[in-house]
């Protein structure tokens, strides 16, 4: 990894205004710098070419039964056993990638967007808003997740789309809370007093100083939630209202598995694996990413 | 000779408290309460009084960053607190901020040069290369380099993280500054170097500033006319000069007696106020300060002692004068 050196003493505008560039270049350099989030990012990049390339690494179909050989440990033939119907659970983890990881993503994606922008509002603008958004919040939060998920999902049918939309609107009032948390604490700063100060609009004030200064914490919940959308997912799953039974899911891999846990450990333990990985390279590139975005926390050689 | 730059008229600012679960207002700190004084143009006006006595709310409603109770700011003669936020964002280019704290006054995601050239940026004045070079030239007037631009704040030390807070005020050539108490939390070496940059910044750009502290030494040393705030009040207005040879009101002379000299051998009295500023949310009636007030007289517990004029531009208001 090259660096360039940090000059000392630039005379002129035009080689301040260069190194400005190349400091804000700086960002990739860091997060790149940064080995554990590298390796997070490594394995969700796996994981993605694995569900997009599903069809031609998976050694089985996923969904063909085989009962003759059903509930087998891990062996030359099926590399992770199978499960109850005879099915290759290695196959099934590759094709379920292509249902668990859109889940988690895209339902963290909804929850993010809502429940950011809601906080948001609510911490900026404070008084009434503020008390109407959060008092809907409490209320969803009286609900728990899964309760709450469950009465959406209800109500717009099941099917994995629906889940994603279930799950994402359930997980809204927690990043409600930790985006208006953070928010608060930035609105008060000085800096954004001397912004507006200076003539700088709302939006401006919004995007440029307190959006990046409360995006931390937001970052966290973000990476953390995506396993809990995962298992949510699959709760819904199991009671029917998700992935329906023969789709490969790794959340309802696990759910179903769990009859035979003690005979056949490994019909849980892969999937559940799998949503380990994922989670842990999520929080490790997660906080890759919050600390390469924070310029105090940048190391330079010099 | 002396123009008015900055007059405020009758100026209030109460902040209501609120309780309870359906946010009823229960009570006002009235933190800024009737208060009416004149910036020259060109001259610094110190503004000086304890914690909570309302001085940098006082800047802040003057700046429009907090709108008044009630009251008038003028601004060369036109009245500010009535205008839209169209022309109240074309008056921000004319009065600027600096803050007491540099390390919460500036965002640790924007460097040097990006916040100093923000409200260049905001008031579309330059872009691009223009904008970096107007930037560049205001960080040089105040004792920052070129290579400072692409820095973080967090590189900086406290003394040059003020002179970026300044720089940045500046970059909008304002002809009014509000600095509050620039230099309090500063070590006193480099107070002296932010002062000098402030009185040379001042001469350079003939600049006007509302200089809020509570450090009578260095309000000495800059300002042109001195006016003390108590508990939301102005108590004493006065010329400099005029002011540290004849303090008139108690709590103007028992402020003056805690500056410490230079002078190992004066013999000074100093004069000790009790216990702590009131309770802005429940001012005690009569003379605000009659509860510290060494001199208190039965008068002072219920009557309001009135700003009067004792000499030209001296003005206090106490019973004993």
């Amino acid at each position: 990894m090259k660096t360039q050196p940090v000059p000392d003493y630039c005379p002129s505008a035009a080689a301040a205004v260069a190194e400005h560039r190349k400091r804000v270049s700086d960002f990739w350099w860091q997060l790149r710098r940064n080995r554990l989030a590298l390796c997070g990012a490594a394995v969700l990049a796996f994981f993605t070419v694995v569900a997009l390339l599903a069809p031609w690494l998976a050694p089985y179909s996923p969904t063909a039964q085989n009962l003759p050989a059903s509930l087998q440990p891990p062996g030359p033939a099926h590399l992770l056993g199978t499960d109850e119907f005879g099915r290759d659970i290695l196959s099934r983890i590759i094709f379920g990638a292509r249902f668990s990881l859109p889940v988690g993503f895209f339902s963290v994606a909804i929850a993010l967007a809502g429940g950011g922008l809601l906080g948001m509002l609510a911490g900026y603008y404070g008084g009434r808003l503020d008390n109407l958004i959060m008092r809907v919040m409490d209320v969803m939060l009286a609900l728990p997740t899964i309760l709450l998920a469950i009465v959406i999902v209800t109500a717009l049918g099941p099917g994995l789309t629906n889940v994603m939309v279930a799950v994402g609107i359930s997980l809204i009032p927690n990043f409600a809370r930790v985006a208006k948390a953070a928010v608060l604490g930035v609105r008060e700063l000085e800096y954004v007093e001397a912004a507006r100060a200076s003539g700088a609009g709302t939006l401006r004030v919004i995007f440029r100083h307190i959006l990046p200064n409360s995006l931390a914490p937001i970052i966290v919940q973000g990476t953390l939630s995506v396993a809990g959308a995962i298992l949510s997912a699959a709760a819904l799953s199991f009671i029917g209202l998700g992935a329906q039974p023969p789709t490969p899911e790794w959340g309802s891999m696990l759910s179903s598995g769990r009859a035979f846990l003690r005979d056949a450990p490994h019909v849980t333990t892969f999937p559940g694996l799998a949503i380990l990985l994922t989670v842990l390279a999520l929080n490790l590139f997660g906080d890759g990413l919050r600390d390469a975005l924070d310029p105090r926390l940048r190391q330079f050689n010099r | 000779m002396t123009e008015q730059l900055v007059r405020i008229e009758n100026l209030k600012k109460y902040f209501p408290v609120r309780t309870g679960v359906l946010s009823r207002t229960t009570g006002f700190i009235k933190a800024v309460d009737d208060i009416s004084f004149s910036v020259n143009k060109g001259e610094t006006y110190g503004l000086v009084g304890e914690s909570g006595s309302g001085k940098s709310t006082t800047g802040r409603v003057i700046l429009q960053l907090q709108q008044p109770t009630s009251g008038k700011v003028f601004f060369r003669d036109r009245e500010i607190s009535t205008l839209n936020s169209r022309q109240l964002h074309a008056m921000r280019k004319e009065m600027q901020i600096v803050f007491q704290d540099p390390y919460s006054a500036l965002n640790p995601r924007m460097t040097v040069g990006e916040a100093i050239a923000e409200g260049l940026a905001a008031h579309r004045l330059a872009a691009g290369r223009g904008l970096q070079e107007m930037a560049i030239s205001v960080m040089e007037s105040c004792g920052l380099s070129a290579y400072h631009y692409s820095r973080y704040p967090h590189e900086f030390s406290g003394g040059q993280r003020q002179r970026i807070v300044i720089a940045r005020a500046l970059s909008l050539q304002p002809s009014f500054v509000v600095a509050d108490e620039p230099v309090s939390a500063l070590d006193v070496s480099i107070q002296a170097q932010i002062i000098n940059l402030l009185k040379n910044l001042q001469e350079k750009y003939h600049l006007t500033y509302l200089f809020i502290s509570h450090d009578l030494g260095v309000v000495r040393h800059v300002s042109d006319n001195v006016g003390v705030m108590y508990l939301g009040t102005l108590v004493e207005e006065a010329p400099k000069k005029e002011f540290y040879a004849h303090p008139l009101h108690p709590y103007s002379k028992a402020l003056l007696s805690a500056v410490p000299t230079t002078d190992p051998l004066a013999k000074k009295q100093r004069i000790a106020l009790k216990g702590q500023i009131p309770n802005p949310a429940a001012p005690p009636p009569g003379c605000r300060f009659h509860t510290r007030c060494p001199h208190v007289m039965t008068v002072c517990r219920d009557t309001v002692p009135l700003l009067r004029t004792v000499a030209p531009g001296h003005s206090v208001a106490c019973h004993l004068v």
